[in-house]
């Protein structure tokens, strides 16, 4: 429901970083999403083609990246990866783990511009 | 045409994030503890959230509360009846609260500074995916859930519990007809957020409110604490906190009893008590020992109650626990309760060492000269319920006062003629 307002937030931040590159334009937009950022791809996706409309961004593509959970188990001394979001547990001891290493990423990794010398 | 790789990796809610860490230092800076509850809609964030307000202020804390939702401001309405300063913030379709609103309604909210507040709660809009996203500079983050939405709803919304700081069961007093499997409950949210606090509440009946109110108060510092000088003791979540914010401190000395009717008078003709305020303390610690006991703990407002008096010593903030008294209890109940509660301390204190027992009746004897709630309350406990029904007698008090208050006048002009002056005990 709120991916609207990301992608808003996206077009105004990659905006703002063109200026360093005055008529550039824009080929792909990469993100690292992760998976507890509470983001929908699809929504995503779906929002992108309306809010880029008449910006610099207009045709440009979304690449999303889900990033998995990576929670550091003590018992282990490890960072693991969660094989899903039902249950906060090692998937090596079966501990239930609460330090979170990755899993709530929501950023703009990098874009792909097009210049004319 | 060449193409390039622009790195940038700067986070899409920077903007918000930057402005709730604004947020979080003057929250910091002011000495107030902000939480930001996050429910589906209709979980009874708002029923919750009064009786807090309610409670809270009762124990002497300064609170207010922002309340998000996408229009009308009935919920501003209903909070607003617990007499804490409440603004609403009317969304218009967004899904969401965040950092820039919270911003924007914190500025000329007439009668309210953060340097100013103990506690400030933002109610979150009726949505359990689109608010955890949000960052609000808040330092704890409650999700909350109700016994009607099903025992599964953590495993269905990790990304919510999994970043609150404390979870709330509300409306436990329907769990039974729900068929609501607390265990399994329980068991769901600890697997989606390992190690964090719970609290199980009616807003309602009022039950598991005071474990509630004591985290808020150990949270805030102590701020909202117990006024008998209880020690707080919670134990912490074992859960990594999102924030960087340093632990609370325990909560060390306990905040002193206020007095409304100036000096403590001292109560003559007992030998154990050297004030009304400490034979009050003293009965009133045996009567929520004897609570405890029963395995139904008086609530914060039901002990507070104990102190009311209308003429003597009381709690300075005792309007107050009037009025939550009068919104959330029955008084013939409470009544009945207190005079259970009464007798059985009275016989244990019997029972007990011959000691125990003076002691009990000589802080009786310290408060018979004046007109005490508790007076009332033992006297109906006993075989004489003459004093049944407080507000019945309310007239018939004020009469004795102003007798008494005649008779220490005419003590005061007249010296020479008292000798002897012992007051008859209610006991």
């Amino acid at each position: 429901m709120h991916e609207l307002s990301i992608v808003t937030s996206i077009v105004e931040s990659v905006t703002e970083s063109l200026a360093a590159y005055p008529g550039a334009q824009v080929k792909e937009v990469r993100l690292r999403v992760g998976a507890l950022a509470s983001v929908i791809e699809d929504s995503l996706q779906f929002c992108y083609g309306i809010a880029t409309e008449d910006t610099p961004l207009d045709g440009s593509k979304l690449v999303v990246k889900i990033l998995p959970v990576v929670m550091h188990c003590e018992p282990c001394n490890a960072d693991v990866e969660l094989p899903g979001l039902q249950s906060f547990r090692c998937p090596q001891c079966g501990e239930l783990v609460a330090d979170m290493r990755q899993g709530r990423e929501l950023e703009i990794d990098s874009i792909e511009i097009e210049e004319n010398p | 045409m060449t193409t390039r790789i622009v790195e940038l990796r700067r986070g899409i809610l920077k903007k918000n994030d930057e402005l709730a860490a604004g947020l979080r230092e003057r929250y910091a800076a002011a000495g107030v503890l902000a939480l930001n509850l996050v429910s589906s809609p209709g979980t009874g964030k708002t029923a919750f959230l009064q009786r807090t307000l309610t409670e809270l202020r009762a124990r002497g804390a300064r609170v207010a509360a922002l309340v998000g939702d996408l229009e009308t401001d009935n919920d501003a309405q209903r909070l607003a009846a617990s007499g804490a300063p409440v603004r609403q913030i009317n969304t218009h379709g967004i899904c969401h609260l965040d950092a820039e609103m919270i911003d924007k309604h914190l500025e000329g909210w007439e009668g309210v500074e953060l340097n100013h507040l103990d506690f400030l709660f933002i109610e979150n809009v009726g949505n359990l995916v689109c608010p955890s996203s949000y960052d609000l500079g808040e330092r704890v983050r409650v999700a909350l859930l109700s016994v009607t939405e099903g025992e599964d709803k953590p495993l269905k919304y990790p990304t919510l519990f999994n970043s609150a700081d404390a979870a709330v069961i509300t409306k436990m007093d329907l769990a039974e007809p729900c068929g609501f499997d607390r265990e399994l409950a329980l068991k769901n949210i600890q697997e989606i957020r390992p190690g964090i606090q719970i609290f199980e509440t009616s807003a309602k009946t009022g039950a598991g409110m005071k474990a509630w109110l004591d985290y808020l108060a150990l949270e805030g510092g102590g701020r909202g604490a117990r006024l008998d000088g209880e020690t707080v003791a919670i134990p912490q979540p074992i859960a990594v906190r999102r924030d960087p914010t340093p632990p609370p401190q325990p909560v060390e000395a306990a905040p002193e009893l206020d007095e409304v009717f100036g000096e403590p008078e001292p109560a003559s003709n007992s030998e154990g008590f050297s004030s009304a305020r400490e034979a009050k303390e003293y009965l009133v610690g045996l009567i929520d020992d004897e609570a405890r006991r029963t395995g139904n703990p008086l609530m914060e407002v039901e002990r507070k109650m104990l102190y009311d008096s209308a003429k003597g010593w009381t709690l300075r903030e005792i309007d107050q626990v009037r009025e939550t008294f009068n919104l959330y209890h029955d008084p013939v109940e409470y009544e009945e309760k207190i005079s259970g509660l009464i007798r059985s301390a009275r016989l244990r204190a019997r029972a007990g060492k011959d000691r125990q027992f003076e002691a009990w009746s000589q802080a009786v004897h310290a408060l018979s000269h004046e007109k005490h709630y508790l007076l009332d309350l033992i006297a109906a406990s006993g075989e004489t319920p003459r004093l049944r029904g407080r507000r019945r007698n309310l007239w018939l008090v004020l009469l004795v006062c102003a007798v008494l208050a005649g008779v220490a006048i005419w003590m005061g002009l007249h010296p020479d003629d008292v000798k002897v002056f012992v007051p008859s005990s209610t006991h």
